[in-house]
Parts: C-alpha cells; sequence; structure tokens
C-alpha cells in the first residue's frame, strides 16, 4: 500500500491515484483547449457549403447538454452513497450515469446523421472539419467514460467499500470533466454559432 | 538493528529477459530509459554525421535532396524525442525516488509503461526508413509541406504517430513525477528542502503536461487533413498553415525548456558535491526553474517572427523571450558563485558540468539575438540558429546529461567510470564541440540557410563548414571513447562504495546498487543536504562522523525518529503495461501500413487494460488492489 | 529623438569596431558572402546596427560570466582533497543585485529592438510594388504596376525602396537576400510585405530559407540592382511581346516549343503559350541564370536542363519530356533568343 498513502513528511496528503487523474485532467484542458481554439479560429472561414449557422441547430444539443448535467449529478449521488456505505444505490446510480452518457452518444448520433443528410460532411469546408473533429474528440472521450463507469460498476461488490471510494471518485472527477468540456463546446459551438 | 521488526521484502524474479520485460521496478526502467535513449543516441549521432559529410564540402553527393531531408528530420527528431528527454526522463526515474527517499514511483505500472511506449515508439518512428521513407520535413513539420498533396508517401504518418506514441509516454511519466515528488517524499523532506534535480524534474512534468497536448492535437488534426480530407491546414479551403505553427510552438518552446530545466537540475546537484559547498542561493535557484516554466509558456511566436505578425505581436513575444533571461541568469551566477570559494575538485562529472556552464551561456546569449525581432529576421532560418540551439542543447543539455552520467554510474552500477578515459573524452567533446558548433554563428551571419543540402562555391562558407565537419568527426570520436569507458568500466571499474562523491542527497545513503527497495529504513530528513550533515555537522574535523558504507543506510542520530515502520511491500512485475504499449504501438501501424496490425493491436490493448485492472499491484498485501 | 537613435547606433558600431578578430574575420568574409553584415539596403543597415549593439551588451557578458567562471574553477581547486571549505548559502545583497543588473541589460537589448521594428517594419508609402510568389522551387516575381512578370531574378531600381508582397503558391518559402534585409515567409493563402532596397549598383544572391522540400537548397534567387536609367530600359523590353525568332534553327525550336508539352506549362507573351506552372519565359534569353539560380544560362547548361531537368535539379517539377538532341539544340537556340 505504500505507493497509494503519503508518507509522513509530505506536506500534501492526498490519494496518489486521485491526485494522478487530477493532473491528467488538467494536461487534458490543454488538449480541448487548442482544439476549441482551431475551432473559433477556423469555423467562420466558409469558402462553400454550409456554415456553422446554416447547419447546427439548437434542439439535440440543448437535450444533450441536460443529459449530461443530470448525469454529473447521478455520478455524485454515486459517490455519496458508497460513502454512506449503500453499495447497491451506488451502482444503480453508476449504471444510471452510463446509461445517459450512452443516451448522449446515440443523440450525438442522430444529429451527425442530420448533418451528413444536410450536407455537411468533415471534408466539406474548414467549419466542418473543425465541428466533427471538436465534437469527435469529446464523444470519444464520453465513450471512454461510459466504458470506464461500467467496468468500475460491475468490478464494485467486489472491491469497493465506503473506505475505499476512490475507484469512483477518479472515474467522478473524469467525468464531471467530460461534461464541462461539453458545455464549453455547448457555448462555443452551438451557442456562438 | 530494527530489522528485527521489519517483515524483509518479497523480491521477485530477479534475472533473465522475462525479468526485464516485466519489471516495475523504478531503477531497472530507468536504466531500459538510458540504454534505450543510448542506442538512439549512436543512430541521431550516425545521422549527423552523414549531415556534416554532405555538407563538408560544395555540391557534395552523399545524402542529396529527399534522402538529405529525411536524415535531418531523423535526426532532429531522435535527439529530441528519443534521446535528450528519454535519458533526462531515465535519470530522474533512476534518482529521484532514492533522493527523496522513497521505495519506487507513485505508479510503477504506469512507470513500466511510458518506458515501453517510449522504446517502442522510438522504433516505429525508424521503421520508416524501412517500409517506404522516414519523415523529411523537418523536426517541426510545417503544414502545407506535410499536407498529403505535398507529402504523399509515409514518412509523415510514421512521423505523426510516432510521435503520438511518445507523447503517450511522455505524459504518463509526468504524471509520475508530479505524484511522486509531491507525495512520497521522505518525513522531514518539505518542498524548500527537495533536491534541484527533483524541483526541476516536477517542473519539466509540469511543462510537458500542459505543452504535450498542444502538438498532440495539432498532430490529430494533421493526420485527419491527410486522410479524412480535411481542410485544418489547407489554405485554398480557408484552413490556415500558421495554425499548426502557433500549435506546434505552443508546444515547441516549452518541450526546450524541457530538455533543458531536468539538465540545469543535474548540474545544480554536481557543482555543490565537487565544490564541498552548498548551493548558493538555493531558493532563487529553485524559484528561478519556475519562473522559466511560466514565461516559457508566453514566447512560441518568436519561432514565428518572419510570419508576418503584426509588430506588436512580435514586441511583446520579444519581450518575454528576454524576460527568461533574467531568471537564467540567476541561475548562472549562482553556478559560479557557488563553486567560488569552494574546494573544488576536477573529478569528470565536474569537468562536465563547469563546462555546461559554459557553453549554456553562450548558447543563452545568442538567443538574444533571436529575440531581438530584427536581428531574427535576418539569421532565422540560418545557420546562426542551428548554432543557437546546439549550444543550448549539446553544450547545454547533453553536457549536463553526460556529467549526470559520470556522476551517477557508480550508484548505478556498483562501479566508477574511468577518470583518465574521461578526461580523454571530455578534452574531446569539449573541443570537437566547439569546433563544430562555433563556426556555425559566422555561417549563419554569412547568409547560409538551415536545412540546405548542399551550395555553391565562392560564398565564402566552405572553410567553415570544413572546420564543423572536422569538429563533428572529433566529436564523435570523444563519444567512442566513452563508450569505451563504459564497457570497460563495468567490467573491470573500480567498485564504488555507498558513497563515492561525498554526496549530499539521500541517494548516497544506500548501497552502490541499491537493493531493490532502495532502503531498508525510510530516513528522516533535516536539511537540504541529509548526508552531508550526517558526516559533517558538528564535526569540525576534515573527516566524516559517519562512514556510508554498504548495508548501513540509516541515519544513526536518528535512532530515536525514524519513520513509522511499515512492512515493505514491493509492487508485483507485470507483463501488461508491455502488452498494452505494443497494442498500441501495432495500432499505430495498421494505420500507416496494413489494416491487418490494427485488430491485434486493439486486441492486445483492451486484454492489457483488463489484465492490468484487475491485477492486484501488491499481491501479498491484505486487500490488495 | 531619431537623431539620438542615430547617434546611439554609431557609438554602438564604433565600440564593436572594437572586436578585431571578428571584425577581420567577417571583413574577409563579407567581400564574397551574402552577409548580413554587409548590408546596402536601409533597412539591412539597421539590423546589422542592432546586431553589432546587441553583440556589444552580450560580449561584455560573455567576457565577464566566462572569466569569473574559469578564476573560479582554477582559483578554488582544492589542494586538499578533505579540506572543507567555509560553507555559505548565499547573499541576498548579490542575488538582488545582479538579478537587477541583468533585468536592466534586457530592457535595454528591448528598448534598441523596438526602435529598429518601429523604423524598418513597414516599408515606405511610395514604394515600388513587386509581388513576390514562391514556387516549388522557383521565384515568381510580378510588378503589378508595370505588367511585367519574370522569375528568378529580380531587377531593381538603385536607391528606390520596394516593398514586396510575399506568399506562396504551394507550400511554406522564405524570401531572402541578406545583403538587402531580414527574410519574409511566403505563406499560401497570406501576402506578407517586406522592404527591400539596394543602394548600390550589384547583383546580390539570396535563397529560399524555410524547407519547402526535395530541392529547398537549390531555390535561389539573384536580385539585379540597376541604375534608373537601366531599370527604365529594362522594363521597356520586358514589356514587350516576345522577339520572333529570326534564325531557322530558333524557328525550328519556336515549332518544338509550340507543339510539346512546354506550352502547358510555360507562358511566353505574345504566342500560345500561356502556361502558369512553370517561369514565364518571355524573356528569358535576358536572365543570367536557370533554374532559380542553379545554373549560368549558357547554352550548354541550358541543354542539360531540358534533357532531363531532374537530374539537374532533385525533384525539380519540369519532368523530363524526351526530346531529341535536335529538338533541344534548337529549343536552346529559341529560348535564348528570347531576349
Ligand atoms: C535547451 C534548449 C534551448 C534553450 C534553453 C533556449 C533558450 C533561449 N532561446 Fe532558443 N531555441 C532552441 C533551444 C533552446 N533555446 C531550439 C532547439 C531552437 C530552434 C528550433 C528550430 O527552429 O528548430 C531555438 C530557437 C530560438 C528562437 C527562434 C529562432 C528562429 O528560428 O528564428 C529564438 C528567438 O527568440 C530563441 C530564443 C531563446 C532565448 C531568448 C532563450 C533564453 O532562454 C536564453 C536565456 C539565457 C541567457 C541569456 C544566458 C544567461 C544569462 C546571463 C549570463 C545574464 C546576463 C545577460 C544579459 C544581461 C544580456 N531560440
Ligand atoms: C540534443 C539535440 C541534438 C544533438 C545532441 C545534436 C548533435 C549534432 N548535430 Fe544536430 N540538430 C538537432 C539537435 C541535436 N543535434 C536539431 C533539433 C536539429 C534541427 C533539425 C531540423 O532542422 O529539423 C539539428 C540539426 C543539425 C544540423 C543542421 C542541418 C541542416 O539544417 O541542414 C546539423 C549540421 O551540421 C547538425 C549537426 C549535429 C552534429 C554534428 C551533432 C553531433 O554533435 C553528434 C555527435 C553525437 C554522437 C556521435 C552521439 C551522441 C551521444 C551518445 C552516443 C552518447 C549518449 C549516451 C546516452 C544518452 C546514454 N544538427
Ligand atoms: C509539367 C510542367 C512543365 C513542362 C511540361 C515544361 N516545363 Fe519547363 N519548367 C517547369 C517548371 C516547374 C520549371 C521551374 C523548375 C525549377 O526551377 O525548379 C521549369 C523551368 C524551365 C526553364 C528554366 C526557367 C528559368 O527561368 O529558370 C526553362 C528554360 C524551361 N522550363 C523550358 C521548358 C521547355 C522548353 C519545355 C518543353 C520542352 C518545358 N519547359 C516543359 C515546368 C514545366
Ligand atoms: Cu522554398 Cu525552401
Ligand atoms: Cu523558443
Amino acid at each position: 500500500m505504500a505507493s497509494h498513502h503519503p508518507t509522513a513528511g509530505a506536506e500534501i496528503t492526498v490519494d496518489s491515484r486521485k491526485l494522478g487523474v487530477w493532473v491528467f485532467l488538467a494536461s487534458e484542458v490543454i488538449f480541448f483547449a487548442a482544439l476549441i481554439t482551431s475551432y473559433l479560429v477556423l469555423h467562420n472561414r466558409v469558402t462553400s457549403g454550409p456554415t456553422a449557422h446554416e447547419a447546427l441547430t439548437l434542439t439535440i444539443p440543448t437535450i444533450n447538454t441536460m443529459i449530461l448535467l443530470v448525469s454529473s449529478v447521478a455520478m455524485v449521488l454515486a459517490l455519496a452513497h458508497l460513502r454512506d456505505g449503500n453499495r447497491r444505490a451506488s451502482i444503480a446510480w453508476l449504471l444510471t450515469t452510463a446509461w445517459l452518457g450512452i443516451c448522449f452518444l446515440i443523440l450525438k448520433a442522430v444529429e451527425y446523421n442530420h448533418h451528413l443528410h444536410e450536407g455537411l460532411t468533415p471534408s466539406v469546408n474548414v467549419f466542418g472539419s473543425a465541428y466533427y473533429t471538436v465534437t469527435g474528440f469529446h464523444a470519444a472521450h464520453v465513450a471512454a467514460g461510459v466504458i470506464w463507469i461500467l467496468s468500475v460498476a460491475l468490478g464494485l461488490r467486489r472491491r469497493i467499500s465506503p473506505q475505499n471510494d476512490v475507484l469512483v471518485e477518479t472515474v467522478g472527477l473524469y467525468w464531471h470533466f467530460v461534461d464541462l468540456v461539453w458545455v464549453a463546446i455547448f457555448m462555443v459551438v452551438y451557442l456562438m454559432r | 538493528m530494527a530489522s528485527q521488526t521489519m517483515t524483509m521484502p518479497r523480491v521477485y524474479e530477479e534475472r533473465g529477459l522475462l525479468a526485464w520485460l516485466t519489471t516495475v521496478d523504478h531503477k531497472r526502467i530507468g536504466i531500459l530509459y538510458i540504454l534505450g535513449a543510448g542506442f538512439f543516441a549512436l543512430i541521431g549521432g550516425l545521422e549527423a554525421l552523414l549531415i556534416r559529410t554532405q555538407l563538408a564540402a560544395p555540391n557534395n553527393q552523399v545524402l542529396v535532396g529527399e534522402a538529405y531531408n529525411q536524415v535531418l528530420t531523423m535526426h532532429g527528431t531522435t535527439m529530441i524525442f528519443l534521446v535528450v528527454m528519454p535519458v533526462l526522463a531515465g535519470l530522474g526515474n533512476y534518482v529521484i525516488p532514492l533522493m527523496i527517499g522513497a521505495r519506487d514511483m507513485a505508479y510503477p505500472r504506469l512507470n513500466a509503461f511510458g518506458v515501453w511506449m517510449f522504446l517502442l515508439g522510438g522504433l516505429f518512428l525508424n521503421l520508416s526508413f524501412l517500409l517506404g521513407g522516414a519523415p523529411d520535413a523537418g523536426w517541426f513539420g510545417y503544414a502545407p509541406l506535410t499536407a498529403k498533396t505535398f507529402s504523399r508517401g509515409t514518412g509523415i504518418d510514421f512521423w505523426i504517430l510516432g510521435l503520438q506514441l511518445l507523447g503517450i509516454s511522455s505524459i504518463t511519466s509526468s504524471i509520475n513525477f508530479v505524484s511522486t515528488i509531491l507525495l512520497l517524499r521522505a518525513p522531514g523532506l518539505s518542498l524548500n528542502r527537495l533536491p534541484l534535480f527533483a524541483w526541476t524534474t516536477l517542473v519539466t512534468a509540469f511543462l510537458i503536461l500542459f505543452a504535450m497536448p498542444s502538438i498532440s492535437a495539432a498532430l490529430f488534426l494533421l493526420f485527419l487533413d491527410r486522410h479524412l480530407g480535411t481542410h485544418f491546414f489547407n489554405p485554398a479551403a480557408g484552413g490556415d498553415p500558421l495554425l499548426w505553427q502557433h500549435l506546434f510552438w505552443f508546444f515547441g518552446h516549452p518541450e526546450v525548456y524541457i530538455m533543458i530545466l531536468p539538465a540545469m537540475g543535474i548540474v545544480s546537484e554536481i557543482l555543490p558535491v565537487f565544490s564541498r559547498k552548498p548551493l548558493f542561493g538555493y531558493t532563487a535557484v529553485a524559484y528561478s526553474s519556475v519562473a522559466i516554466g511560466f514565461i516559457g509558456f508566453t514566447v512560441w511566436a518568436h519561432h514565428m517572427f518572419a510570419v508576418g505578425l503584426p509588430d506588436v505581436v512580435n514586441a511583446f513575444f520579444a519581450a518575454a523571450s528576454m524576460l527568461v533571461a533574467v531568471p537564467t541568469a540567476i541561475k548562472v551566477f549562482n553556478w559560479i558563485a557557488t563553486i567560488w570559494g569552494g574546494a573544488v575538485r576536477y573529478q569528470t562529472p565536474f569537468l562536465f558540468a563547469a563546462a555546461f556552464v559554459a557553453l549554456f551561456v553562450i548558447g543563452g546569449l545568442s538567443g538574444l539575438f533571436l529575440a531581438a525581432v530584427p536581428v531574427d529576421w535576418q539569421v532565422t532560418d540560418t545557420y546562426f540558429v542551428v548554432a543557437h540551439f546546439h549550444y543550448t542543447l549539446f553544450g547545454g543539455s547533453m553536457f549536463a546529461i553526460v556529467a549526470g552520467i559520470y556522476y551517477w554510474f557508480p550508484k548505478i552500477t556498483g562501479r566508477f567510470l574511468d577518470e583518465r578515459l574521461g578526461r580523454w573524452h571530455f578534452a574531446l567533446q569539449f573541443i570537437g564541440f566547439n569546433l563544430t558548433f562555433f563556426p556555425m554563428h559566422f555561417l549563419g551571419l554569412a547568409g547560409m540557410p538551415r536545412r540546405i543540402y548542399t551550395y555553391a562555391p565562392g560564398l565564402g562558407w566552405e572553410v567553415l563548414n570544413l572546420l564543423a565537419t572536422v569538429g563533428a568527426f572529433i566529436l564523435a570520436l570523444g563519444f567512442v571513447v566513452f563508450f569505451v569507458n563504459v564497457v570497460r568500466s563495468l567490467a573491470v571499474g573500480v567498485p564504488a562504495p555507498a558513497d563515492p562523491w561525498d554526496g549530499h542527497t539521500l541517494e548516497w545513503l544506500t548501497s552502490s546498487p541499491p537493493p531493490p527497495y532502495n532502503f531498508a529504513h525510510i530516513p528522516v530528513v533535516h536539511s537540504r543536504r541529509p548526508v552531508w550533515d550526517l558526516k559533517y555537522t558538528g564535526n569540525p574535523h576534515p573527516r566524516p562522523v559517519v562512514e556510508i558504507t554498504e548495508g548501513n543506510d540509516q541515519i544513526k542520530e536518528d535512532k530515536g525518529e525514524k519513520a513509522p515502520e511499515e512492512p515493505i511491500h514491493l509492487p508485483a512485475p507485470s507483463i501488461w503495461p508491455l502488452v498494452i504499449a505494443a497494442g498500441l504501438t501495432l495500432f499505430a501501424l495498421g494505420l500507416v501500413t496494413h489494416w491487418i496490425f490494427i485488430p491485434f493491436g486493439v486486441l492486445l490493448f483492451a486484454l492489457g487494460i483488463a489484465r492490468w485492472a484487475t491485477q492486484p499491484l501488491f499481491p501479498e498485501a491484505p486487500g490488495g488492489h | 529623438m531619431a537623431q539620438n537613435s542615430g547617434e546611439a547606433r554609431g557609438w554602438a558600431r564604433r565600440w564593436a569596431g572594437g572586436f578585431w578578430i571578428l571584425g577581420i574575420w567577417l571583413t574577409g568574409c563579407a567581400a564574397q558572402s551574402p552577409s548580413i553584415l554587409a548590408p546596402v539596403s536601409p533597412k539591412g543597415r539597421a539590423e546589422a546596427e542592432l546586431f553589432w549593439f546587441i553583440l556589444l551588451i552580450t560580449a561584455g557578458v560573455f567576457v565577464l560570466v566566462e572569466t569569473l567562471l574559469l578564476y573560479a574553477v582554477f582559483r578554488f581547486r582544492a589542494r586538499d582533497p578533505r579540506a572543507i571549505p567555509p560553507q555559505i548559502h548565499g547573499n541576498n545583497a548579490l542575488e538582488i543585485s545582479w538579478t537587477t543588473a541583468t533585468a536592466v541589460g534586457l530592457a535595454v537589448i528591448f528598448a534598441m529592438t523596438w526602435r529598429t521594428m518601429a523604423a524598418t517594419s513597414t516599408p515606405p508609402a511610395d514604394a515600388l510594388p513587386v509581388k513576390v510568389i514562391g514556387h516549388q522551387w522557383w521565384w515568381e516575381f510580378q510588378y503589378p504596376t508595370l505588367g511585367i512578370t519574370t522569375a528568378n531574378e529580380l531587377v531593381i531600381p538603385v536607391g528606390r525602396p520596394i516593398r514586396a508582397s510575399v506568399t506562396s503558391a504551394d507550400v511554406i518559402h522564405s524570401f531572402w537576400v541578406p545583403q538587402l534585409g531580414g527574410k519574409m515567409d511566403a505563406i499560401p493563402g497570406r501576402e506578407n510585405a517586406v522592404w527591400l532596397q539596394s543602394d548600390v549598383e550589384g547583383v546580390f544572391y539570396g535563397q529560399c530559407a524555410e524547407l519547402c522540400g526535395i530541392s529547398h537548397a537549390n531555390m535561389r534567387l539573384r536580385v539585379r540592382a540597376v541604375s534608373e536609367a537601366e531599370f527604365q530600359r529594362w522594363v521597356e523590353a520586358q514589356r514587350a511581346p516576345a522577339a520572333q525568332p529570326v534564325e531557322p534553327l530558333a524557328q525550328q525550336g519556336y515549332q518544338v516549343f509550340m507543339s510539346k508539352a512546354c506550352v502547358g506549362c510555360h507562358a511566353i507573351a505574345g504566342t500560345p503559350a500561356q502556361g502558369r506552372v512553370g517561369p514565364d519565359l518571355t524573356h528569358f534569353g535576358s536572365r543570367t541564370t536557370i533554374a532559380a539560380g542553379l545554373l549560368e544560362n549558357t547554352p550548354e547548361n541550358l541543354a542539360r536542363w531540358l534533357d532531363n531537368p531532374p537530374a539537374v535539379k532533385p525533384g525539380a517539377l519540369m519532368p523530363r519530356l524526351g526530346l531529341t538532341p535536335e529538338e533541344i539544340q534548337a529549343l536552346v537556340a529559341y529560348l535564348l533568343s528570347l531576349k
């Protein structure tokens, strides 16, 4: 256990896995910042084909925003229940979170399908390139999150106790981060279109 | 002895190939990093010699056109990503846990994953030579030269994916360094007692974490441009080649500090030991690293002074670039003050460390010319820049790395490197280096652009180029001597005690080489120089109170207040980090060559992740996970 | 103000002259090199002056730092290997002073940098506009106000400022004639302005300075600075349509040119050849070099080029056209007649 618990001398006391995830997410912030900046620089340099204003509608993204916000609440509840010693409730909330993540992905796919029918493809113009790239990388992160949450939920029975909630806490950190990125994308890509 | 109460750790299989493939021991991982970097240094060095041979005389035909561009690109990429970064990560891996009194890195398996990703990523990059041609657009791969239209082969794809693999390695090792240095320090080892090498590695880890994602994103965009027909860097469709430059240099500039800060840390360890004094102005030296790191993120466009940015923008980046010289100067002056008034011992590590200061200053000062926008308009993309960055990277990073290798070799191997050969190596490297790179300043001023494979006679460039080539071969001879020295010393070198240099920091407290668990007892630290204090405090005589010898790795005065005894658990070996790294590499290979590799890659990756997640880190510990 | 800065720079230059070793070497090389320290334009001179000024400061710092370092290393060598020197941890006053001194030195360098930038970055308003277009691996020059298009050799009138708008047709190149002032990147989709000028007559060597592919090394150029009168003559000649071939061999060459792929890539004004892929050849015979400054423009070299361009210039985008020696001789005669 030596490596998970700080030795007595260090001023900083935090579980090393939690710190690791924090540090990793800090780095992810830059990754998405780079993508979103690229989007901002390019999206209205369209020379032909649909522009952001023409191609994007708000219905699905707004619903998706709600879904992710609710999923974050579900994640908070999963952790809270685990800390209260209620493992089953915790698992149920984790599964809810994952399910909401899947709903997000399904709606995203519906939206993409809609775009493709409208003629917005990644190669049609710079807006298309930037749009699919930003939202696609985000969706990939959601998908990874869903897999991670499911594997934690399935392993929960055996491996997690109220004293050892770090597996849920770390996946939760990641999930909240992915939600926050979505909020940023929602504002930059959809609201400012 | 306290060992009655101590459970002796279970030590895993020690020998054989499998032991190395499954190792999670930070020391072995460090050695793998260093050996891997040494191997790639050989390749990168040979590439450099090819370059110099071609340029020795005008209109040479050794390496023409595309071949030259490939070798040039691979030389730069190799030296940066496969030599300097990994060897610094390797030294950090080996030394830092010892320096801070830890038993391992915070995430041993992630650490193993990092080294495998580096080795496989490096092989992957070099595989391009055999599979249709290496990348040829320079180490910063400017779009649209790297776009599909202008680069049809797979060289650029190898470059893109190779750098992504290496980026994963750097990110994971940085997360590990941050957690290790923040969380695993021995009792009493507060941040303001942290050895400088650990300080600079910590700052560097943050630089990597915040810089790497930018190039990673840029590489993704480029890959999409090449294979999905997106238009990020395609000006005809509204894309912007300058976007690539901004994303690249937002990484690329911090990258150069990533390569110099740990090197500065090494020098800040060595100079005090060989001067037998504490580091002058410890706090200033430590915090100046942080300052360099911060300012380093605000200067990237100084690589873009000639792209036509507005004057105010150029001026801002010029000012920020010059500002970096302040914290750097603080370090330089403090190093000199450290030597000043000391009792200097001219052993090889010291020679290289002192030469580092002398040469790095030249590189830093030439950086100021480049930061002065109008001068840069003239000398950008000339040999003046080549001179600048070899003085910083070779005169700086490489000299410090070599110093570090001489310094820690006895700790790692239990034997000294030979002093006499060391001096020969030093003389050859110092003379060869200056002969190679000093004339390049004049070449740049005389109008010679960089990255040209040939030049016409009669422009006044012949003599200087010839000098540089001669220098490069002297330099290479120096490395031959080094190589001989390493091989010979491994076999018949003088055995080294635990504390061969009369050191200051904790790594000298344990045996050479250290046991798998590093310290039988985690020491308690009371100052910045725990081992020095142990030897000399309250003792006016020039004799240590305690001889540090093998097996005597506890601080005697501290008997009453050792860290609370915990049973030592060593993490179990694991093959899964290697499997995951192999999976990712196969996946990348599939993307560039034949899709058939992709399913195998995905399979290995998934298998590795699943097994890693379910394999306990400490199998024998109750409730281990 | 302007006078002040002139004085300061002159002063810097006088002192910089003290670096005599460097000076001797550089004057030696400046005689033959396209050296940035042998500028012939106001912009180039300002840049060189800034260089000398920074060299003055940095050379001082260099001497200081290296002397202190060497002194410390040699003076404090341990005679007794066991000796323990006084353990000094630092000195605030000392540290503050060297930090301040460095900051002041850098502020001065920055101030001079800013001045030079402000003085040189924008071309004067009355400058002659020239459009510079980088191609893999040659240069196209257009004089929009004069209606001239040429390649690889830029002819300019002495003493008159030129405003070059630099761009590219493919990848990024960088336009650079060291003695006339700093470089400017040629970026596709962008136009960057840079100020050129030559105060003396002469031919100045230049070269592409951004890696642009296989023959980056062979993407050279010349700037010919000529007197105002000669420039006017040159302009007149360039504006005329291509000369009609008179010699029989040249006439034969004309036929070959017009019947082969040449027309698809090259333009010759006043003929059916209107291709824009390769250099405009209307007045090819008046140029002194071929293939972006790679070869002297002689009949032998031209024949070599036409026989197999990629063999002369690796990667050249003009393919080998399988011409017979007779066709080549004819083409050479025709092309060289295009004065
Ligand atoms: C270890 C690597 C390293 C380091 C530390 C530096 C340090 C610096 N670099 Fe360098 N640089 C590179 C590696 C490095 N560089 C590389 C690889 C490239 C080229 C990339 C490519 O194009 O391929 C490059 C290119 C580069 C450019 C772009 C050039 C061009 O392409 O046109 C510029 C421009 O501003 C620059 C500036 C600086 C400055 C101002 C510093 C400063 O940090 C230096 C500060 C240090 C000192 C100044 C010396 C010590 C100070 C004193 C002793 C104090 C007293 C001084 C005075 C009062 C004057 N560098
Ligand atoms: C740390 C970085 C590093 C190092 C060490 C070197 C080392 C050398 N470099 Fe280079 N170089 C770069 C980084 C480096 N270079 C970069 C980034 C570029 C730009 C590329 C681009 O434009 O895209 C470049 C470009 C470059 C050019 C410009 C080419 C051009 O623009 O056309 C030249 C020309 O002479 C050159 C020469 C050399 C030479 C002769 C050496 C010699 O010193 C080599 C001698 C070294 C050896 C023979 C072996 C090395 C070491 C060991 C074997 C032991 C190490 C042991 C361990 C690590 C355990 N290099
Ligand atoms: C596919 C296009 C193409 C065709 C066909 C072609 N050229 Fe070229 N030509 C070029 C390009 C591109 C260059 C510039 C090459 C360089 O300098 O790198 C060039 C350069 C030249 C030059 C040197 C111009 C200068 O100022 O340096 C001459 C002369 C020339 N071509 C003549 C011919 C003749 C004659 C033919 C036909 C027999 C021909 N070309 C066919 C593309 C073409
Ligand atoms: Cu054009 Cu280099
Ligand atoms: Cu930089």
